[in-house]
C-alpha cells in the first residue's frame, strides 16, 4: 500500500526515473524479514569462531555456507569477497564477512577460520557441530548434504550457491548469486551500510 | 529461484562439448574469470592440442584444489579428454560445478569432446581439474604438474602456476 502511494506520488510529480531505484546486483528479499538466528559456539580456544548473529546488529553481515575441501566455487566466492572488500577500500568497518562450513565431519571451527582468513585477514570462518548444523539448515531454510561416499575422504558437499546479506537492522536483505562481480558486491554493500 | 545455469550445467550428460566451455567466446570478465595479467602464461603444444594458461589455486596439504586451463585442438581431427593425472595429489579428476536451483553441486565428468578447431575453457565456477588431497601445500609461486589424457592415446603434460585469482 505504501509502495503504491509512492508510485502514485512519483506519477503526480512527474519525477519519472528519479523515483525508480537502481537495481541491486544481488537478489532482493522482499519483504525483508528479520534474519533467522545463527548461533555457533565455535572453538573454545579461538573466540573469533564463536558467531552470534544477534550480537552483530549494527553491522552488515555477509554469510556464506560452504566447506574447506571445496576446490572451485567456495574459493572463487571468497576471492570475490576479498576483491569486493578491497574495492570498498579502507573503510570496511561495519561489514562482517563470515564463512560457515556445512561440513562438520571434516571441518573444525579453527580450520574453517584458517581457510577464510586466506582470502582476507578480516574474514571469519567457523564450523558448526552436527546439532548446530541441523538447526541452522532448518532456521535458514537451506540444504547441505554430502555427495559421494561420506565414509571416504573424497566426498563433495552440495551447499547453498548464494551468499546471504543481513543488514545493520538484522534483516535478511539480499542473496548474492555466484558470479556477481566484486565491484557489484561492493556496490550493494555500500548501499546497505 | 534462479534458473540460470552456469556453463558447467551443459554437462547434463557425461560428455561435454567444446562449445560448452566457450568455443567462440573468451572468458567473460566476471569475477571468476582468469586474470591473465597476474600470471605468466604458458602454452604447451603436443601434436596440435594446445594447453594454454594453466593455473591452480593455492590450498593446504590434504585439501582439494582446482586447476584451470584452456585447451585448443588444432588437429585436423577431433579428440576427447578422458582423464587427468597429477603426482601432486592423491587423486585427480575432471569435475563440473553445477548450479541447480539454489544449490551448488559438483559432478564428475568422464569425458569432454574436443572437436577439430574446438576450444574448451576449464574455468572457475565451471568445469575444472580437481586435485584431491594434495600431498603438499600449494602456495603462490609454486607450479604443479598435470597430465591430460586423450582418447587417441595422446598425453599432454603441463605445469600450472599456483596463484590467487
Amino acid at each position: 500500500m505504501r509502495q503504491l502511494a509512492v508510485i502514485a506520488l512519483c506519477g503526480i510529480l512527474g519525477l519519472g526515473v528519479g523515483c525508480v531505484d537502481r537495481p541491486w546486483h544481488g537478489i532482493v528479499r522482499a519483504p525483508a524479514d528479520q534474519a533467522p538466528s545463527l548461533e555457533l559456539a565455535g572453538a573454545a580456544d579461538l573466540p573469533v569462531t564463536r558467531v552470534r548473529l544477534d550480537s552483530l546488529r549494527g553491522n552488515v553481515v555477509l554469510l556464506y555456507f560452504g566447506y574447506t575441501h571445496c576446490p572451485d566455487v567456495c574459493p572463487t566466492t571468497l576471492a570475490d569477497w576479498g576483491r569486493a572488500k578491497r574495492v570498498l577500500g579502507a573503510d570496511t568497518t561495519g561489514i562482517r564477512w563470515i564463512f560457515v562450513s556445512v561440513d562438520p565431519t571434516r571441518d573444525t571451527p579453527a580450520e574453517a577460520h584458517g581457510y577464510a582468513r586466506q582470502f582476507d585477514p578480516a574474514f571469519i570462518g567457523t564450523a558448526p557441530t552436527d546439532a548446530e548444523l541441523a538447526r541452522l539448515l532448518v532456521d535458514w531454510s537451506i540444504a547441505a548434504y554430502p555427495e559421494g561416499d561420506p565414509r571416504t575422504p573424497d566426498y563433495t558437499v552440495a551447499h547453498p550457491a548464494h551468499a546471504f546479506v543481513v543488514d545493520a537492522q538484522g534483516r535478511f536483505r539480499l542473496m548474492i548469486p555466484p558470479g556477481v562481480r566484486a565491484d557489484d558486491i561492493a556496490d550493494d554493500l555500500r548501499r546497505l551500510r | 529461484m534462479i534458473s540460470r545455469t552456469i556453463c558447467a550445467a551443459c554437462a547434463s550428460g557425461l560428455l561435454l562439448t567444446a562449445g560448452c566451455g566457450g568455443a567462440s567466446d573468451r572468458a567473460t570478465p566476471d569475477a571468476g574469470a582468469v586474470d591473465t595479467d597476474a600470471v605468466a602464461t604458458s602454452a604447451t603444444v603436443s601434436g596440435g592440442i594446445n594447453i594454454v594458461e594453466p593455473w591452480a589455486r593455492p590450498a593446504d596439504a590434504g585439501k582439494n584444489t582446482a586447476v584451470y586451463v584452456r585447451l585448443e585442438n588444432a588437429l585436423p581431427e577431433g579428440d576427447s579428454l578422458t582423464g587427468v593425472r597429477s603426482a601432486a595429489a592423491e587423486r585427480a579428476e575432471l569435475h563440473a560445478s553445477v548450479l541447480e536451483g539454489e544449490m551448488m553441486r559438483m559432478r564428475p565428468v568422464v569425458g569432454i569432446a574436443l572437436p577439430s578447431g574446438g576450444r574448451l575453457e576449464l574455468r572457475p565456477m565451471g568445469t575444472h581439474v580437481m586435485l584431491l588431497r594434495l600431498r603438499d601445500p600449494l602456495v603462490p609461486g609454486d607450479t604443479v604438474q598435470i597430465t591430460f589424457d586423450f582418447t587417441s592415446g595422446r598425453s599432454v603434460d603441463v605445469r600450472a602456476g599456483v596463484r590467487t585469482p
